[in-house]
């Protein structure tokens, strides 16, 4: 149902102009992970007496409808308050889940609302059980993405051999953004001495990832299909730090990059510092 | 008894650049697929299903589709939608079965070889449109969207129905959203049977257009909040207009 292309035949709370009244999913929906279910709360807001009326006789309902296209998944919840708790098991559903927010009749009804629109008035609504009576919105979530893991680079990246390479190469079209490294640096990077050094890290992410993660940026509207893309747009949305900066201004991308990345530059400089300051100490 | 396996990710995107590059097209003309034993992951919780192959029928979508569901009844969504199960099926343990009922490339008579091999052997994304036209993953799906535990030896009474033309359940029904609601499917597949004589005729127009009818339906009701009564009750409304067709 595309609520904002529809024009009901009754008034719809949250439909244009329909109803005179205060709707919104507020405080925002809470999407919290443990190891096999996603725990979902809901809190559904308005303050139209008619509707909380018809829920208190029990003629009408809460109600969530989830889907999750890519492994057909469908179903609904519904509560008497505005509170709605609900849980998901994880191995249900993949990539984009989707929630619909609405009040519904539970029986039929006559139904008028003191708060509608002049165009309504002194008409009465048969409704049958199940019809829309308000529309709080839809949200989403990707549950691709490892929420607890999103602050780590591997959450959007790696580094992998393309023994087909003479130079690296940055393939944006795969679930994270892949370096692509010829075979001979590939094994010099994947050599104990370096890559499980913990003081190199700032290197790598101040050179090859960072360089990556700017192309990755630059070229991010044309991706926004893609994990890392999502993980990317998740942080964007949900980082204190990140909040203020939009991708669509193109100078606020090395920014976001560098806060993407926990400033590499300056980690970059202390690790060197503290590599110069080990080398004088072992002399 | 072995534990099923499926192709790991990286082996399966490479797998699709040497379709794309053309290098791998002639591997789909010999009779076993060449790929990289090592390649693999093991899906710890499901059996492979043995010999299933040389029974599966490529001229009984219906049969194919029922042992199909049967041998893998207890996938969880999350992996009856992974493609790397039903591309590793597609390739290795079903290959024989894939090369006899989706054979133009197998005998060279197909046009565009790597599109055909990109439609039949791998998912074109994880969507549920794709997955419902997956030459395994679809006839899978479309048992587990019509199948009725409940019923004993007619469980899959209705999922008979649904194979009696291919496109319903792969191209009509199952790409729409109402085919993600059981219910839904369950009353449409109902009425018909309750109403067989309506659809003695003309199958394929009739079904499209029930679906379109539903479809339109669910442009104004939540869909998902109604059972299987509601879907036969509004298909009953149209019965003049379903025989007309």
């Amino acid at each position: 149902m595309k609520f904002t292309e529809i024009s009901f035949p009754h008034p719809v709370l949250g439909v244009l102009d329909a109803i005179d009244s205060k709707i919104s999913l507020f405080p925002e929906p809470e999407i919290k992970s443990n190891v096999d279910f996603y725990h979902i709360t809901i809190f559904f807001n308005h303050d139209n007496n008619d509707l909380l009326e018809l829920i208190k006789i029990g003629s009408a309902e809460y109600f969530c409808d989830v889907t999750c296209s890519n492994t057909l998944y469908r179903k609904i919840f519904t509560s008497k308050d505005g509170r709605m708790e609900f849980e998901i098991a994880k191995k249900a559903v993949r990539g984009r889940v989707e929630f619909t927010c609405l009040i519904l009749t539970t029986v039929d009804i006559d139904y008028t609302n003191t708060n509608s629109h002049v165009d309504y008035y002194s008409y009465i609504f048969k409704l049958d059980q199940g019809d829309v009576l308000a529309y709080f919105g839809e949200f989403d979530f990707d549950a691709d993405i490892v929420y607890e893991k999103l602050k780590a680079v591997t959450s959007f990246m790696e580094v992998v051999e393309n023994e087909n390479l003479t130079f690296p190469y940055i393939d944006l079209k795969k679930s994270k953004i892949e370096i692509q490294l010829p075979s001979q640096s590939f094994k010099i990077y994947c050599n104990d001495l370096i890559s499980q050094e913990i003081k190199y890290s700032p290197i790598f992410h101040s050179s090859f990832v960072l360089n990556a993660l700017l192309i990755a940026l630059y070229n991010f509207d044309s991706h926004r299909d893609f994990l890392w893309a999502r993980v990317i747009e998740y942080r964007l949305k949900n980082d204190f730090d990140l909040l203020a900066l939009s991708i669509q201004e193109v100078e606020n991308i090395p920014e976001i990059a560098q806060k993407l990345l926990g400033n590499p530059f300056n980690r970059l400089l202390e690790g060197l510092l503290q590599i110069s300051e080990s080398t004088i100490e072992n002399e | 008894m072995d534990k099923q396996l499926i192709f790991k990710s990286k082996y399966l995107n490479k797998l699709k650049g040497e379709v794309q590059s053309g290098l791998l097209i002639d591997h789909y003309k010999s009779n076993l697929f060449i790929y990289d034993k090592t390649q693999t992951l093991m899906l710890p919780n499901i059996i492979t299903a043995a010999d299933l192959a040389d029974q599966l029928d490529v001229n009984d979508d219906c049969k194919t589709a029922i042992l199909l569901y049967e041998a893998f009844k207890n996938l969880e969504p999350i992996q009856a939608s992974d493609e790397r199960l039903w591309t590793y099926l597609t390739h290795v343990d079903l290959y024989s079965y894939m090369i006899r009922r989706w054979d133009a490339v197998y005998n060279s008579s197909s046009k565009d070889e790597a599109k055909y091999i990109f439609e039949h052997w791998f998912l074109q994304s994880s969507s549920q449109s794709s997955l419902l036209r997956h030459a395994l993953a679809g006839l899978w799906w479309a048992v587990s969207l019509s199948v009725e535990e409940n019923k004993g030896p007619e469980k899959y009474d209705l999922t008979k129905i649904l194979f009696r033309q291919l496109d319903f359940p792969t191209r009509t029904l199952g790409t729409y959203k109402l085919g993600r609601h059981k219910e839904a499917v369950i009353g449409i597949l109902e009425f018909i049977k309750e109403n067989d004589d309506l659809f003695t005729t003309n199958f394929e127009d009739k079904t499209r257009y029930i679906t379109k009818h539903l479809n339109i339906i669910g442009g104004v009701k939540p869909i998902s909040y109604y059972k299987r009564d509601f879907f036969k009750a509004e298909l009953k409304k149209i019965t003049l207009s379903i025989q007309a067709l």
